[in-house]
């Protein structure tokens, strides 16, 4: 039997999935200087760039959390942020664990004043919690998918830790249930997280591969083939994941001979660039 | 004739050089091995690992290749593999394995062990035996890895064998020695493969499994369980294995590298095995699983019925009256504080 850890397999592949998130949290923070400031970074061709300037905003955020401590919106940006940095980013596992611990807090916190009934939602037992998924409804998913992204960051972060693997059910089922009420929120990012979570479970210990490959397929079909992050984990979590080695290949090489500049999708397309070279280079020593 | 001469002597230098050719490709022996674990767990990180060490050391002569997640099939279809050739090896539990071995399994009876120390000793001076074995049966192995005690979760509570027996029981499919250990302990199980487990406890055709606290949280049946009996019902583990045939394509000096590296990677495997099953037994309780202690008469009714069980299984053949014996005479001499 496969168990031990066995989840720890493919969490990596969260890694950047977080980056178009990057929008709305600058967007609120300071309207107008902030929407242009989004739109640079997410229309950026540098990743380095945006590596070294966005600790910057982590701290300006924090300044302005500072100042109202309750803002749930100023909560839920500065988890996003935060995760999203430590997602893309940080290299350093001790670091990353750090400021996606420190985003989990804060879409909790969110969460906690933003929704009905939403406090303490890890420690409840989980049929409670999938009672309380239930209840959630379509205004409620720009919360509950910016807890959910925090939180798949912070399992991403804690991949080798026991606790956090426990909590995988948890970050499935509420995504599950955001990407049921709205499909396509976020530029149909949720889709991808699904994809990923799905394809971590082999079939024989009760997976569904074939629910991980619809979701990828959606979540390419909603961005028109221009979100060229979503071709590159259906590859390396679901191609690699059933040992598929056309679609493998067929997908990456759709990656790098696209058109990385797609409005708001120029910086994720660049990184996706790089990591589908990166894994056509590991392929004959995988497949 | 310098010239014929040549000519004549020119073809058996190109046969030689194929000869020579040939030789060195035949020394590139690939090992193709499958598991059901996914890529990214211990198991594969450490294997991954270990192969790189062996291609290295050996020069290229010995690669291996990987086939994690069941993309190969479950441990059945891996070993019928191994057996026409297409695979070499394959990482698994004991449990089809003791077909052809049967003694492989013997770790794994119920309430064999009173404590981890005794485990460890008992380990320490059998398991070398137990591998030469299984190598008299074609299959190399590299030592064991323990996956942990597995432990009678519900979703009601539970405080001895009595309460389990009302219970809707899990057994894993084809699981013969557990089904026969569960029968004996007055227990009718439900027959379902791993994959529906999860499925089964959320429909409530079951509602109590056994199992080791890291698979129970790997595959979230965490989720579906409340209640744990806390008592270490009976020891789980695995390992990898190559087929002979294969194995003895590689020259003498090469198999000694392959045995060290693979080795030490299963040791390294069991070694953090046993820390996160520790961690483990934590996370389930602060998941919210309430862990009931057995009284001493529920402990003692227990091991009663466990003795009988393993009387019953040795009787039948699921492992041999020698390594039995063998296994009592070891904790035998543990208890007497010496050696074996």
């Amino acid at each position: 039997m496969s168990v031990p850890s066995s989840v720890r397999a493919g969490l990596g592949l969260l890694v950047g999935l977080l980056l178009s998130a990057c929008t709305t949290v600058i967007n609120s923070v300071t309207e107008d200087l902030a929407a242009d400031l989004s739109t640079a970074i997410l229309n950026s061709e540098d990743p380095e760039t945006v590596r070294q300037g966005a600790p910057a905003y982590l701290l300006l955020i924090d300044a302005l959390l500072g100042e109202e401590p309750r803002n749930e919106n100023l909560l839920l940006q500065a988890a996003t942020l935060n995760g999203a940095y430590a997602g893309a980013f940080v290299d350093d596992p001790q670091r990353a664990r750090v400021l996606s611990r420190k985003a989990m807090y804060q879409a909790e916190k969110a969460v906690c004043l933003g929704l009905k009934r939403a406090c303490n939602l890890r420690q409840r037992p989980f049929p409670e919690f999938e009672r309380w998924l239930a209840g959630l409804r379509e205004k409620d998913v720009p919360m509950a998918y910016g807890l959910g992204t925090a939180w798949a960051g912070w399992l991403q972060a804690h991949a080798d830790d026991l606790g956090a693997i426990a909590e995988l059910g948890r970050v499935t089922a509420l995504m599950d249930r955001v990407t049921t009420l709205l499909p396509e929120y976020d530029n149909g990012q949720g889709q991808l997280y699904m994809g990923v979570l799905e394809s971590l479970k082999p079939a024989l210990v009760g997976g569904q591969p074939e629910k991980a490959r619809a979701h990828f397929e959606r979540a390419v079909a909603i961005s028109d083939g221009r979100n060229l992050m979503a071709k590159v984990f259906f590859a390396e979590s679901y191609a690699r994941s059933v040992f598929d080695r056309d679609l493998h290949d067929r997908l990456l090489q759709e990656v790098i001979e696209a058109e990385p500049v797609a409005p708001d999708l120029t910086l994720t397309n660049t990184l996706a660039q790089v990591q589908a070279r990166a894994l056509l280079e590991t392929a004959d020593d995988y497949f | 004739m310098i010239t014929s001469s040549w000519r004549s002597r020119r073809p058996r230098a190109l046969l030689m050089l194929l000869a020579l050719l040939c030789a060195s490709s035949s020394w590139a022996v690939t090992i193709k091995v499958a598991t059901v674990s996914p890529d990214g767990s211990t198991w594969m990180k450490m294997l991954r690992e270990a192969g790189d060490e062996v291609a290295t050391r050996t020069d290229g002569r010995v690669k291996f290749k990987f086939y994690p997640g069941g993309v190969q099939g479950d441990d059945k279809t891996v070993l019928r593999k191994m057996r026409v050739g297409s695979l070499h090896g394959g990482v698994m539990t004991v449990g089809l394995l003791a077909q052809a071995y049967p003694d492989l399994q013997i770790y794994g009876l119920p309430l064999v062990f009173s404590s981890g120390a005794e485990l460890d000793y008992v380990r320490a001076n059998m398991d070398a035996q137990l591998m030469a074995g299984l190598e008299e049966e074609g299959y190399i192995g590299f030592g064991f890895a323990e996956i942990g005690y597995a432990y009678v979760m519900s979703q009601q509570p539970v405080d001895s064998v009595e309460s389990v027996r009302a219970l809707k029981n899990w057994v894993p499919d084809g699981d013969l020695a557990s089904a026969k250990a569960l029968e004996a302990f007055g227990i009718s199980p439900i027959p379902l493969t791993i994959g529906d487990v999860l499925a089964g406890l959320q429909t409530g055709l079951i509602d109590t499994i056994a199992a080791p606290p890291v698979g129970t949280l790997t595959l979230q049946w965490h989720t579906r369980l409340g209640h744990v009996l806390d008592m270490p019902m009976l020891y789980t583990y695995g390992l990898l294995v190559l087929s002979e045939r294969q194995f003895k394509k590689i020259d003498a000096a090469d198999q000694a590298i392959v045995r060290e590296v693979m080795g030490a990677a299963t040791a390294a495997v069991n070694d953090r095995s046993r820390a996160d099953h520790e961690a483990a037994l934590e996370v389930l309780a602060r998941q919210g699983l309430t862990f009931h202690q057995p009284s001493p008469a529920a402990r003692a009714d227990a091991q009663v019925l466990a003795d009988k069980a393993n009387e019953a299984l040795v009787a039948e053949g699921f492992v041999t009256a020698a390594g039995w014996q063998r296994l009592q005479a070891l904790r035998a001499a543990y208890a007497a504080g010496g050696d074996s």
